[in-house]
């Protein structure tokens, strides 16, 4: 068993192109890069390869991580170039290692997201205005937005969700905000949510569209708060 | 260009913003100052269905490996990013560059299917082009259209400055040279470039043409309102496609489209002959890829798309005189690296069966079989020469292969059609259960229960057909039909279901229509007609409304039978057959007879060959000869 731990940024480029597409879009530059998958058993092979975490549709990345099973060895460093010859612009791998055979999958271990918000301020916001709303978030136990599932919608206190938030920057129309989300099987955070959140319940004046969504890391949390990026483990 | 913030702002309220991105795997982006001559490719439909066409893929490949030209792709824009682009002020603009069709030199609409018709206003409206060719001034494109329908452009004559009859791959070029030299001319003026693209063979300058009506409406004549201009006018057709550059290295989008796999062309044309098929009439002749080429493009294409599935295009690829060779070479070959191959139709016969089985060893798909009618007399009429004991050997050998489900394409509203023919359809489908029944009896241990798809469509009477001269069955004639064959089908093992007889209606109108109908497409694209291939947006009540609007009975175009003398609208847009054969071959229909394939048997004099200067075209050795 040859395992890969590859990490590569999603850019504006293809911002817009969902979870399945990236997949797809990765099997068939694996395919042009001539690269040798593994593919499964069984009567519809299919082959191995999966997404540490699906972004969400207009989010851009410089830190996603993706697992590649191969056929035969091969040097990180070719992997690198041909995969990157292969992949559509947007995608630009940074990084390829290899790892053991028993290493836990990076999708098992993702729980912990990162990201950087800008979201466009409707009206003037004192640089206190904003600190205060963020403490104000960060002191409440509950904070409750509705989330659209698909059974309908449903009432979700994000505020445990939601690991830590802060301000990165102040302009006259921008509010950047860095704010570490769970993900997983604990529940999985939204950055527009959270926008929403300080828009509806803390009164900040930002706007409900026209935001930008970056997840610049992801990271596997220990139960002792240790926090790892993905990529390292 | 649009700015990258503007189109973000639509781009997230839209439900499928893949749909507007432009930077798949293979797109070409060009500098457009560096080109002499900006085309935009617009097909009049959302975006994976105009992907999935390979003709816009041949052009977009033609057009780009000219370094003068730069070519981009514009789609009809769902209704959902219509609404956004029109709530901003946002114009549509071409994928690879962003930049405003307006501002592009020429657009060219491909015309597959009348029911996109009302999608060319719209889309036009929205790159603010005016909507008439006799609106458009010198800052205006030219906007040009071709394909399938362009064989009667007459019903959308007054929009495109000019018209391209038959395949593009070689006439493009001549009518880019033509644009260039316009472009250095001094003092050009819009109808300067129409004159010299006038002289092009295959192509159609409708401002250049006079029809003259009488009181009852039928044409009394066309006529050419300068000598220069040619009278009829020729189709083009490529003599060898083996001296054709395949675009092996077509897009590959990241949502899923309708067709999203490689796609070998492996031959044009069909001989078959069925009576009601437009698209084996101005098609012919038959001209087949060589085998060595097509395994070529299909190795250099898996290599440039990363696609797991190539699919061998044709109008009916077991007529490929090298179709074992070819299915069992590519199967072998890419077994074992996951790639599948696919045939998309097959015909009703134990030989084609056996082919799709081969192909099952790498996917399993479903089998679709099209006996078109349900009785030997009906298929006799269309001359689709396939007995009951081809369909009864054909579907036994699909169950013994382990199939189980199995879709079958029926027309009804068919010429003389009767309610025995009505019967036949479901005596069909009856029998394949019962041949289920026998397959699982003596094949042993087949426990999935048989899934026959009986899928009715309503027969559409076609320009440059044997058939062109029939009515069409009113609307309310052929729901009774279908209702009568949805009691006939009540049976646990069969799904029946039927295309909307209101849309066949509307598709009759048009693809038999006369220039008059313009002014109905302009009054039911006002009243808010679009996508009328889509059942969800399809409006017969504003069709009617546009139609009362304008003074015309849309009966008059679908449900009347016309007489062989009468002028019909398309008589002049030469697809290359003789009327001489239609109205041979119309009368062979009434009386039952079938003709056989030019191929296998003696030429038909249909026409082609020797008026457009080509010869039928087939490749193989023996291989094929058996069929």
């Amino acid at each position: 068993m040859h395992r890969f731990r590859v990490q590569f940024s999603k850019g504006e480029a293809v911002k817009y192109i969902s979870h399945l597409d990236l997949v797809r879009a990765f099997e068939r530059a694996l395919r042009r890069a001539e690269i040798p998958i593994a593919f499964s058993e069984g009567f519809n092979p299919h082959p191995k390869l999966s997404l540490a975490s699906a972004l969400r549709v207009g989010t851009t990345s410089e830190a996603e991580v993706l697992d590649l099973e191969l056929s035969r060895p091969v040097e990180p460093e070719w992997l690198t170039a041909v995969l990157q010859t292969a992949l559509p612009s947007g995608i630009a791998v940074s990084a390829v290692k290899n790892i053991e055979p028993a290493a836990p999958a990076a999708m098992a271990v993702a729980n912990l997201a990162r990201y950087r918000i800008e979201a466009r301020l409707t009206d003037a916001c004192p640089e206190a205005a904003a600190r205060a709303a963020l403490a104000a978030f960060l002191a409440a136990e509950v904070i409750t937005v509705e989330r659209e599932t698909s059974k309908g919608k449903k009432n979700l206190n994000i505020r445990p969700l939601t690991q830590s938030l802060a301000l990165l920057e102040l302009s006259d129309d921008t509010l950047s905000l860095a704010a570490d989300l769970s993900m997983g099987t604990a529940g999985t955070g939204r950055p527009e949510e959270v926008v929403a959140a300080l828009r509806e319940e803390f009164g900040l004046p930002l706007a409900a569209d026209g935001y930008r969504m970056h997840r610049t890391g992801l990271y596997h949390r220990r139960a002792d708060g240790t926090v790892l990026p993905l990529f390292e483990i | 260009m649009i700015a990258e913030r503007e189109l973000a702002a639509v781009l997230e309220k839209v439900e499928k913003p893949t749909r507007y991105i432009g930077t798949e795997w293979n797109s070409v982006h060009k500098d457009h100052r560096q080109v002499a001559v900006k085309f935009a490719l617009a097909f009049p439909d959302v975006y994976e269905v105009g992907m999935s066409h390979l003709g816009s893929k041949i052009l977009y490949h033609e057009l780009n490996r000219r370094e003068d030209t730069a070519a981009e792709r514009v789609f009809a824009p769902w209704v959902d990013m219509e609404e956004a682009m029109r709530r901003v002020g946002l114009p549509l603009y071409a994928l690879e560059s962003r930049v405003p069709v307006r501002e592009f030199d020429l657009v060219g609409f491909t015309l597959q299917y009348e029911m996109s018709y009302t999608n060319i206003l719209n889309m036009l409206d929205l790159a603010g082009i005016p909507l008439t060719a006799a609106a458009r001034g010198p800052d205006d494109p030219f906007v040009l259209a071709g394909g399938p329908c362009a064989f009667n452009v007459e019903p959308l004559a007054d929009f495109f400055d000019f018209v391209v009859l038959g395949e593009g791959e070689e006439v493009i070029h001549e009518i880019l040279d033509e644009y260039l030299a316009w472009q250095a001319e001094t003092g050009r003026t819009r109808t300067g470039l129409l004159r010299r693209l006038a002289q092009i063979e295959g192509v159609y300058v409708p401002s250049f043409y006079q029809v003259q009506y009488q009181a009852d409406g039928t044409v009394r004549s066309v006529l050419p309102l300068a000598d220069a201009v040619p009278f009829p006018l020729k189709k083009r057709v490529v003599a060898d496609l083996d001296t054709l550059d395949y675009p092996t290295r077509p897009i590959v989008p990241f949502m899923e489209i309708v067709h999203d796999r490689a796609m070998l062309e492996v031959f044009r044309g069909c001989s078959r002959g069925c009576r009601f098929c437009q698209a084996g009439m101005i098609y012919r002749p038959v001209r087949e890829r060589s085998l060595a080429a097509l395994e070529e493009q299909a190795e250099a294409i898996v290599r440039q798309t990363g696609y797991n599935e190539v699919s061998l295009s044709s109008l009916n690829t077991s007529d490929y005189s090298e179709v074992q060779r070819l299915v069992g070479n590519l199967v072998d070959k890419y077994r074992d690296a996951g790639v599948g191959v696919s045939l998309p139709s097959s015909r009703v016969d134990s030989f084609s069966v056996a082919l799709l089985e081969k192909i099952q060893q790498v996917r399993k798909t479903g089998l679709t079989l099209a006996p078109e009618a349900g009785t030997q007399r009906l298929r006799d009429v269309i001359n689709k020469n396939v007995t009951e004991d081809d369909f009864t050997a054909a579907v036994r050998d699909a169950f013994r292969a382990g199939w189980s489900s199995l879709k079958f394409y029926f027309m009804i509203g068919l010429p003389t059609e009767t309610e025995a023919d009505l019967d036949g359809i479901a005596n069909l489908a009856k029998k394949a259960v019962a041949l289920h029944r026998e397959a699982s009896r003596t094949g042993g241990g087949r426990a999935r229960p048989p899934r026959i798809t009986v899928s009715v469509a309503s027969f559409v009477p076609k320009a440059h057909t044997p058939f062109q001269w029939e009515p069409q069955f009113t609307v309310e004639e052929l729901k009774s039909r279908q209702y009568y064959l949805s009691r006939m089908l009540r049976h646990g093992s069969i799904v029946y279901n039927w295309h909307d007889a209101e849309v066949s209606f509307l598709e009759a109108v048009f693809s038999r229509g006369d220039r008059r109908l313009g002014a109905v497409l302009v009054a039911a694209w006002r009243l808010g007609c679009r996508f009328d291939g889509w059942s969800e947006h399809f409006r017969l009540d504003l069709w009617l409304q546009a139609f009362a609007d304008c003074g015309l009975d849309p009966a008059f175009y679908a449900n009347r039978r016309r007489s062989y003398t009468e002028v019909l609208p398309w008589d002049h847009l030469g697809a290359g057959v003789s009327k001489e054969y239609l109205i041979n071959e119309h009368q062979r229909a009434l009386q039952a007879r079938t003709t056989a394939d030019c191929r296998f048997d003696r030429c038909l004099d249909c026409g082609v060959c020797p008026d457009l200067g080509v010869a039928l075209g087939v490749k193989g050795g023996d291989s094929g000869a058996s069929l």
